[in-house]
């Protein structure tokens, strides 16, 4: 690629945007126009510098991230977005989907991904891990992700308190007393919500409850 | 998987829906094929060599006011036994008559069984070296 890929930063981390930007800024084929702390600036930024590819962080105060690059791609139809997160949650992949964005990377990802996922990006292509890419289904309507949403969905809201309270660790006979039920009536909420989302250990119930999002309420 | 012997192979993609389309060019890029990708099946002709043999499988999804007989008969008009993946609208089974290396996918469906279905199609699920 002769010309540089502009790129526009948005996080609300200081440390973190200035830390990638002296990553990207080492790429002899990468230039940071701007780095921004907020959506609503990305979005002014966007529109006035036309950036390649825009590297936006999900996790921030003020207007939702998915919100912004909903109105930005409105306005500019060929704007390439990747979400950065600190999570991997299905909710936030679902979105970025929805909105088409043409990547989602966690913040754990080595720099070489990142910058891999730029270039791929800025080519006109997508970049979503193996893991997601394999998940994805196409209807008529679209593309979505597929399978966990939706089995967390059939929880109960019953299932899902004690999905949270198991998550943060705790025993059943603590549960019952906290949700004022037997510890019989724990156990087959317990039974009932692994056999409904085929995890049958704890540890992994409880990496699942964090992951959807669900052990933080 | 081997995917060495899907980079023998080339498929090309035909969708109007550009974000669809990057997502199933890399889903099938990172199990080892080789891709290429246009709007239009009327551009697919482009990435065809002119001669074989011809290792290739286009994949081009089918709307409910197309004919899948026309669309097959357009993308073979250059290579006449070229497999095809039609991609089909929920419900849609369209009428086509009865021609080989035709694999139908129909909406909704995950790109697991995409790459399946091109597997079955360019003839290398056949030869069980994939699981």
């Amino acid at each position: 690629m002769s010309e540089k890929i502009r790129i526009l930063l948005v996080d609300d981390h200081t440390l973190f945007r200035e830390s990638l930007g002296q990553l990207l800024a080492a790429e002899a084929d990468m230039v940071v126009v701007r780095s921004v702390g907020d959506a609503d600036a990305a979005i002014r930024s966007a529109l006035e510098l036309n950036p390649d590819v825009i590297l936006m962080d999900i996790d921030m105060p003020g207007l939702i991230c998915f919100d912004a690059a909903d109105q930005i791609l409105r306005m500019k139809e060929q704007s390439r977005i990747i979400f950065l997160s600190a999570f991997f949650h299905d909710h936030y992949i679902e979105q970025a989907l929805r909105v088409k964005a043409r990547g989602y990377l966690t913040k754990s990802e080595p720099s070489h991904k990142v910058i891999e996922a730029i270039r791929q990006v800025a080519a006109g292509r997508v970049y979503f891990s193996p893991q997601v890419a394999s998940r994805i289904i196409a209807d008529e309507t679209g593309v979505h992700l597929q399978d966990k949403k939706t089995r967390a969905a059939m929880l109960t809201e019953r299932e899902v308190e004690v999905l949270r309270y198991l998550a943060r660790g705790m025993a059943k006979k603590e549960i019952a007393a906290t949700m004022h039920v037997s510890v019989k009536t724990v156990e087959g909420h317990a039974q009932k919500l692994m056999d409904k989302l085929d995890i049958h250990d704890r540890v992994e119930l409880a990496r699942y409850a964090i992951r959807e999002g669900l052990a933080e309420a | 998987m081997a995917p060495e012997l899907r980079g023998e192979h080339t498929v090309l993609v035909a969708n109007r829906d550009e974000f669809l389309r990057e997502i199933v060019v890399t889903t099938l890029e990172s199990v080892g094929y080789r891709v290429a990708s246009v709007p239009d099946v009327a551009q697919l002709g482009g990435h065809i060599p002119d001669e074989g043999p011809v290792n290739c499988t286009a994949i081009i999804e089918v709307d409910r006011d197309e004919s899948a007989t026309d669309l097959i008969a357009r993308v073979r008009a250059k290579v006449p036994r070229m497999a095809v993946v039609l991609l089909t609208p929920q419900g849609l089974e369209p009428g086509f008559d009865g021609t080989e290396r035709v694999e139908l996918l129909s909406k909704p469906f995950q790109m697991n069984d995409l790459v399946k279905m091109v597997d079955r199609a360019s003839g290398l699920e056949r030869t069980g070296v994939l699981s």
